[in-house]
């Protein structure tokens, strides 16, 4: 600790504090332009020099300088109030002082400060800049004429983003921000840069000159597109939500946005959002009322319930929804309905979950990232997946030096900083672990004590890895055998390495035994907090932990366990265990009524054209959503439902935090909260359920579920299973000579991003990419329409032809309208379980 | 090789500028055509660039004869006369022994230590420059001294850093031996950017080998084992100089891997820089060097513990290190015996402006300015006055006549507001405006600036619109304030030594040529007669032929008369272009 005086107060901070730092924890506030606590402090600005009385007299920037034993400081003395007001009547000479039609006034720290500093003439005089304003950057107005040049959006875009779109350009008096040769942005849009502009050059194309800052009525909330759950805040003026920016109030996110977070939200005003509820009648939809609307589903499911019995009756919600929502809607099935046929898309996805709960008792975290000094990304290019991750990522890699394991089947961004980049065969990651597991086992990596204590399971495990030599690995993954050791020995000798793994990448089937490899890797070294399992929704954490599955009730608890949920909610509850949305959309499906909560399953499931088939003869659909999507289109009943910003409740993010949503918004339209709709259905099919709020809904959860609030870290105990790989990928043949791989996109992420113009607008076109030795041999030119033929299906796209892609590989990434379903296998199910492999393609001139 | 004449042409940039690759032509062709044996060759410069092209002619005793001025038509005779005659040409002497010429006091009072080599010997021959004992300081220091010996030597030196700043090698090169963590780099810092300033170009030029031996003594001292010469791209003769000298060095084993046998290795590259002023600051510089935009950064962490790719770098001027070899060959002694008490050794300058003997001299610290411009410079051409030195450059300031006696110190210089600098030193007379003198320095450091701080990016700016505005006699009394203002914060408040020291030109010429200020802003009149728009340009009857050229020349039609009869020149028409005036045969136009 260091002691050091600031006005005349002392104060203790730790070393390595900064000035400013120390100022802050005093309650003392320090102007600022150039610094923010993301970035590293350059000092440029000056605005917050400070005097130094002692040891060396002199005039210091708070942002910039470390504390020191015995530093005398004074924050505002007459010479540092003038050197202030000097640097702002020096800003101000050239900037265009616009305020009354800039966007930025009313959070524009040169308006702040030249108000708090009093300039109200100025000394000087000179020219006015008059640089063009970039009109056709998407999403990003720049008007460069009002930059004070902080070098923050430079900073923020180099250092936590690591796309370095802008630089410094020109000395001196001429220099200024700007792209090469002066183009428009063609970067990742996450809007960083225009949230950390301390003035009005960087303005959100979406907020342009539709309201004053002051006008906007604030709401802290979560963002509702990936698992991260990002906290925001959005402006909200006249029912119009007209922009968002990061906050900080959850760690996770630190203030950071992705593209999604900070642009994508407008699908909620979308013209096409469903305002009423609609009915069919003689083949077509009509507008009903909610009234008619629900009597007619109510009636029709008592139908077939009489008739064919319960199980006929199906589920499926979806990760979007709040834990309130998932948590009714599985007891409208269980209890309403009478039946255990309950599942959300994506349902598999939670395997991953649930062997993270198994073997290691929590759902890992992303917190330790930041400072881990290993790092595997593991199938995990979260640059596209999860943005917001890839900053801590990447500051643990850039700042902290930490080592860098790229796993992927084809090369990411984040290959670059890698220390070592491992391109394996497609499917074969679980191959990849064991073999470095072997090796540290071989060479005595492993931390004996910490397996002995807390993990079982030692002696199986290692006998199902040992098989899996250097050579076999090769064979396996096609990774080199040095490479494989040395990735071993990087992460067995890191203090704290972690392991980065994004949920649905696997091949169907194949989320939990990657998360148990992965597990055991990291149980063997000792480092049980090292594991991130990023989901890919909202609340996909939610709706497994809610109960939106066919085996478990809420808090995964076992059928079995159904007496205490009887209890409370007054009903019998099926002992039978239900099916999956597989089953569901399996050629054997019985089901006659199917109830769909904000999900597709056209979109969401392999073989659309089976699925479409099984709609098809149901003979009721209830779909309950947003829009009138492909499947709400077949529907009999359609239940027009609120959005994110439209109502309230929790979503749990893929760390397991339960994070609040606020409404900003009265639902458009007659449009209602999924939790009316649901508990008014339950009503009327005779299980009554009365709500106020979200509130009360997560009262009883917390009475079933005592843990609703997961465990957040590792409680002493981790499993380790051996894990084997299968053979995941079809045969690779004449006709199908390319492995199809998938990929995430920045830009979408499911099904809501389509609806929204400012994502699509920069988003690139559904593409497949190939490398330039199979485009060759295949004669197709990069830019052209090429078909893509599986044995299930095909689909058209463009073809971008990359050096970087491994030959013999195709990546399509998942772009709204990829068609890459058409393209996928029926999952097979094998002992138990559904199994899917990853497909093999042809690609031919379209 | 002994037994031959040899004929050395100088022919660094400057006697290159001068026409020396014709005179060397001119040389080959008359060499051959006589069929004589004498070898031609090429050096560095020597520092008479008043004297250019210089050509030396060695006999076969080794008895040198150096001749000036030499243009290709005075070839004939040289050779003719002295190398087969024997009999020196004594009027276009220089210098040689037993002749007494002007160019003796050039080299009387000077001490050439960095320059001990420039001009005498093949900058492209490693041979010649071993035969000056090159290379036998690394061997003492590899075979002989620890790492610790050698920055004791060092230190006792009493050696400042050349390159501007003069903090103390020995101490920087502990800090830098000091940090444990692994690569170490070490930098020279060759980047130059003074506009008048050549010092280092010239020892890069005319001796690079002793800049080597200087880094490869300082990378086995701070224990690094790779290092950059950061060099501007504009000094493609030093470039080219250079990678001759590390390919030769590499021949030699004195750079590479196990030097000497000693398990010191040492790889060196060469990065050149764009030309920016401001990469010459050395975080700026490293930032260049690893691909990024030359801007400087916030110290601490100094280079010594985090700087090239965040490793322990130490970088030195090229001057600093051409002193290393030296130092550590004639010992410690006998450099602290040069100089002042703080200031030690000797200083290379380059003299420029309106001084007679302008050039590159090395002189004993301690010498005063006025030994400087007069004794070895000559004083001021067309013995005009004296008006002012300005030291430093852009960083720099004016130093007035009557502090001429002041002794080349690093703590005097600064005293009067001028920095020791890098060794630019440019003469003023009476026809020097001095508000004009400002104002260049400070376009040249408004335009260099990186742009990073508001006050060295903006403040420096207005205060060039106001020392244009005061040149233009729209100056207003309040703007002495404001300069006086502005400069205090840019000084107080920048980052770098760039910002820092922008203001010095002007607060110097503030502090000691505060009435020009005044005449300018009060009587809207520029008592050097330099400032244009504060001219007025009369007839002066009595003289005035009537011939009428001023009108023809005058591109607004301000002169006007008729033939034979005095003109008169149209005050409210006139630009004050001076057309008139250079084209007067009767010096009839009157300049006030
Ligand atoms: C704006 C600016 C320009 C500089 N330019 C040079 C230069 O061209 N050459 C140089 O050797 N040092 C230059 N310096 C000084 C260097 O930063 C550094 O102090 C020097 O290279 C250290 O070497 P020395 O200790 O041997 O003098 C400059 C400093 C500043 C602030
Ligand atoms: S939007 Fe993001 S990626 Fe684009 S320039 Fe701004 S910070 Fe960089
Ligand atoms: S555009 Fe904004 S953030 Fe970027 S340098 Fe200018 S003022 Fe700073
Ligand atoms: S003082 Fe000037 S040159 Fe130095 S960092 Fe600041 S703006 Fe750049
Ligand atoms: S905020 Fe400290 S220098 Fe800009």
């Amino acid at each position: 600790m260091i002691t050091l005086t600031i006005d005349g107060r002392e104060i203790q901070v730790e070393e390595g504090a900064t000035i400013l730092q120390a100022a802050e924890k005093m309650g003392i506030r320090i102007p600022t332009l150039c610094h923010d606590r993301r970035l590293l402090p350059v000092g440029a600005c000056r605005i917050c020099l400070v005097e130094v009385e002692n040891p060396r007299p002199g005039l210091v920037p708070a942002c910039a300088t470390l504390v020191a034993e015995g530093l005398v400081i004074k924050t505002a003395t007459d010479k540092v109030k003038k050197v202030r007001k000097t640097i702002l009547e020096l800003l101000l000479i050239n900037h265009p002082l616009d305020c009354p039609v800039c966007d930025k006034a009313g959070e524009c720290s040169l308006q702040d400060l030249t108000y708090e500093y009093g300039v109200s003439e100025n000394r000087f005089s000179g020219k006015k800049a008059a640089l063009r304003i970039d009109v056709v950057s998407p999403l990003i107005e720049r008007n460069l004429n009002r930059c004070i040049l902080c070098g923050k959006c430079v900073r923020i875009c180099d250092e936590l983003m690591d796309v370095a779109e802008t630089g410094f350009i020109g000395r001196g008096y001429e220099a200024r921000v700007g792209t090469d040769f002066d183009r428009p942005l063609d970067c990742e849009f996450c809007g960083q840069c225009l949230d950390i502009c301390p003035v009005g050059a960087l303005t959100s194309r979406l907020f342009k000159h539709r309201g004053r800052v002051w006008e906007l009525e604030k709401v802290e909330t979560t963002c509702a597109y990936c698992g991260l759950g990002c906290a925001f805040t959005l402006g909200v003026k006249r029912g119009k939500i007209l922009k968002a920016r990061g906050a900080d109030s959850s760690s996770i996110n630190d203030e950071n946005l992705c593209v999604r977070g900070h642009f994508g939200w407008g699908y909620i005003h979308h013209p096409e959002r469903l305002t009423k509820p609609l009915l069919k009648k003689e083949g077509r939809l009509v507008a009903v009322s909610w009234k008619e609307a629900l009597h007619e589903a109510v009636r029709r499911f008592r139908q077939i319930k009489e008739k064919v019995g319960p199980d006929a009756l199906a589920g499926i919600g979806s990760p979007r929804l709040t834990n309130e929502e998932v948590y009714l809607f599985q007891r409208f099935i269980r209890a309403g309905l009478g039946t255990n046929n309950i599942d959300h898309a994506g349902g598999y996805g939670h395997a991953g979950l649930s062997a993270l709960k198994d073997s290691l008792g929590y759902p890992g975290t992303v917190k330790n990232l930041q400072d881990s000094d290993c790092i595997l990304l593991l199938r995990s290019d979260l640059s596209e997946t999860h943005p917001v991750a890839g900053i801590k990522v990447n500051l643990a890699v850039k700042r902290g030096r930490a080592a860098l394991i790229v796993a992927n089947p084809y090369p990411i961004k984040f290959s670059r900083h890698a220390k070592q980049s491992l391109i394996y065969r497609p499917g074969n990651e679980i191959a990849l672990l064991n073999g470095m597991v072997r090796v540290m086992i071989e060479e005595n990596l492993i931390n004996r004590e910490f397996v002995n204590t807390s993990t079982s399971g030692f002696d199986a495990m290692s006998k199902v890895a040992a098989a899996y030599t250097p050579d076999k690995v090769k064979e396996l993954t096609g990774v080199e055998p040095a490479a494989v050791i040395e990735a071993a020995r990087t992460y067995a000798r890191a203090e704290r390495p972690a392991i980065v793994i994004s949920a649905g990448y696997a091949p169907l089937g194949e989320d939990d035994r990657l998360v148990q490899a992965a597990i055991n890797l990291a149980l063997i070294t000792g480092n049980p907090e090292g594991i991130a399992y990023l989901v890919e929704r909202n609340n996909s954490s939610g709706a497994f932990w809610m109960g939106a599955v066919p085996s478990l009730l809420p808090g995964r608890q076992p059928l079995k366990n159904k007496g205490e949920f009887e209890e409370v909610w007054g009903a019998a509850l099926p002992g039978k265990e239900g099916m999956s949305a597989l089953d569901i959309f399996n050629e054997q499906s019985v089901i006659r009524g199917l109830y769909l909560v904000g999900e597709n399953p056209l979109a969401a499931c392999p073989d659309p054209v089976r699925t479409r088939q099984v709609l098809e003869e149901l003979e009721l659909l209830v779909v309950q959503d947003l829009f009138l999507t492909e499947v709400a289109a077949m529907a009999d009943i359609v239940f027009p439902a609120a959005g994110f910003a439209e109502k309230e409740g929790t979503y749990t993010n893929t760390e397991g935090r339960v994070q609040e949503i606020k409404p900003a918004l009265t639902p458009v339209g007659e449009a209602r909260p999924d939790l009316d709709i649901i508990s008014e259905l339950s009503r009327l099919m005779g299980h009554e359920m009365s709500y106020s709020s979200a509130a009360e809904v997560r009262a009883e959860i917390k009475k079933l579920v005592p843990d609703f609030e997961q465990a957040k870290a590792f409680e002493g105990k981790g499993k380790l299973v051996g894990i084997e790989q299968r053979d995941v990928v079809e045969e690779i043949s004449k006709d199908y000579p390319l492995i199809l791989m998938d990929g995430g996109l920045r830009f979408h992420s499911g099904s809501l991003s389509r609806y929204s113009s400012a994502l699509t607008g920069v988003s690139p076109e559904a593409r497949v990419e190939m490398s330039s030795l199979d485009a060759k041999s295949n004669e197709i030119e990069g830019g052209r329409q090429v078909k893509v033929r599986s044995r299930y299906g095909e689909t058209l796209l463009q073809v971008a032809v990359n050096d970087r892609l491994p030959q013999g590989r195709v990546l399509i990434r998942r772009y709204p309208k990829s068609g890459l379903m058409n393209l996928l296998p029926q999952p097979e199910f094998k002992d138990g379980r559904y199994e899917g492999k990853i497909c093999t393609v042809k690609v031919v001139k379209a | 090789m002994e037994d031959k004449w040899r004929v050395v042409v100088g022919l660094g940039s400057c006697g290159a500028a001068s026409g020396g690759r014709g005179v060397y032509d001119a040389l080959k062709e008359g060499i051959d055509q006589r069929e004589l044996s004498a070898i031609l060759e090429e050096t560095g410069c020597i520092g008479m660039c008043y004297n250019e092209v210089l050509v030396d002619v060695i006999d076969p005793k080794g008895r040198r004869t150096l001749y000036k001025e030499v243009t290709p038509e005075k070839i004939d005779r040289i050779l003719d006369e002295h190398v087969i005659e024997g009999k020196p040409i004594t009027e276009w002497i220089s210098l040689s022994e037993g002749v007494v010429t002007e160019d003796d006091a050039f080299l009387k009072d000077q001490k050439r230590i960095v320059l001990r080599n420039c001009g005498l010997i093949s900058p492209e021959s490693i041979e010649e420059y071993q035969a000056k004992d090159g290379y036998q300081a690394l061997e003492r220091v590899l075979k002989d001294m620890s790492p610790d010996q050698v920055i004791s030597e060092i230190l006792d030196s009493g050696l400042r850093g050349r390159g501007g700043a003069g903090f103390p090698t020995g101490l920087k090169w502990r800090f830098a031996a000091q940090s444990d963590t692994k690569p170490k780099y070490f930098i020279c810092n060759a980047d130059e950017g003074d506009p008048g300033a050549f010092m280092d170009r010239s020892v890069l030029e005319g001796d690079p080998h002793s800049v080597l031996e200087g880094m490869l003594i300082g990378a086995y001292t701070i224990g690094a084992e790779a290092g950059y010469i950061y060099v501007r791209a504009e000094y493609p003769l030093a470039v080219a100089r250079l990678k001759i000298a590390i390919r030769a060095a590499k021949e030699h084993g004195f750079l590479g891997q196990d030097i000497l046998g000693s398990n010191f290795s040492f790889d060196l590259k060469i990065k050149e820089g764009a030309g920016a002023f401001v990469c010459g600051e050395e975080t700026a510089l490293i930032a260049s060097i690893e691909g990024k935009r030359g801007m400087p950064r916030i110290r601490p962490p100094f280079p010594a513990v985090s700087g090239l790719w965040g490793k322990p770098t130490n970088i030195n001027n090229v001057e600093t290190l051409a002193n290393i070899p030296w130092i550590i060959l004639n010992g410690a002694k006998a450099f602290a015996s040069l100089g002042t008490e703080k200031s030690k050794g000797s200083k290379v300058f380059a003299l420029a402006g309106k001084i007679k003997r302008g050039g590159l001299v090395e002189v004993p610290m301690g010498l005063s300015l006025r030994e400087v411009i007069f004794d070895i410079g000559g004083g001021i051409k067309e013995d005009r006055e004296f008006k002012a030195v300005q030291m430093g450059g852009p960083s720099g300031g004016c130093i007035p006549a009557h502090l001429l006696d002041t002794p080349i110190d690093y703590d005097a210089i600064t005293a009067t507001g001028a920095i020791m600098g890098s060794g630019g030193m440019v003469v003023m007379d009476e026809t020097t405006c001095m508000v004009d003198i400002a104002r260049f320095f400070l376009n040249f450091t408004q335009a260099e600036s990186c742009g990073k701080c508001t006050f060295c990016r903006i403040g420096t700016k207005r205060m060039l619109e106001v020392l244009e505005r005061i040149c233009e006699g729209k100056g207003r009394m309040e703007d002495i304030g404001l300069l006086e203002e502005l400069s205090e914060s840019i000084k107080t408040t920048s980052l770098c030594g760039l910002g820092q020291t922008a203001p010095n030109p002007v607060l110097t010429t503030l502090r000691y040529f505060r009435d020009e200020y005044e005449a300018h802003i009060i009587d809207k009149r520029c008592p050097a007669k330099s400032c244009r728009p504060l001219l007025t340009f009369t007839v002066i009857e009595e003289l005035c032929t009537g011939c009428g050229l001023c009108a023809k020349v005058c591109p607004v039609d301000a002169a006007k008369g008729k033939k034979k009869e005095p003109y008169t020149i149209d005050q409210a028409l006139c630009t004050k272009c001076g057309q008139c005036l250079a084209k007067c045969k009767f010096e009839a136009i009157r300049v006030e």
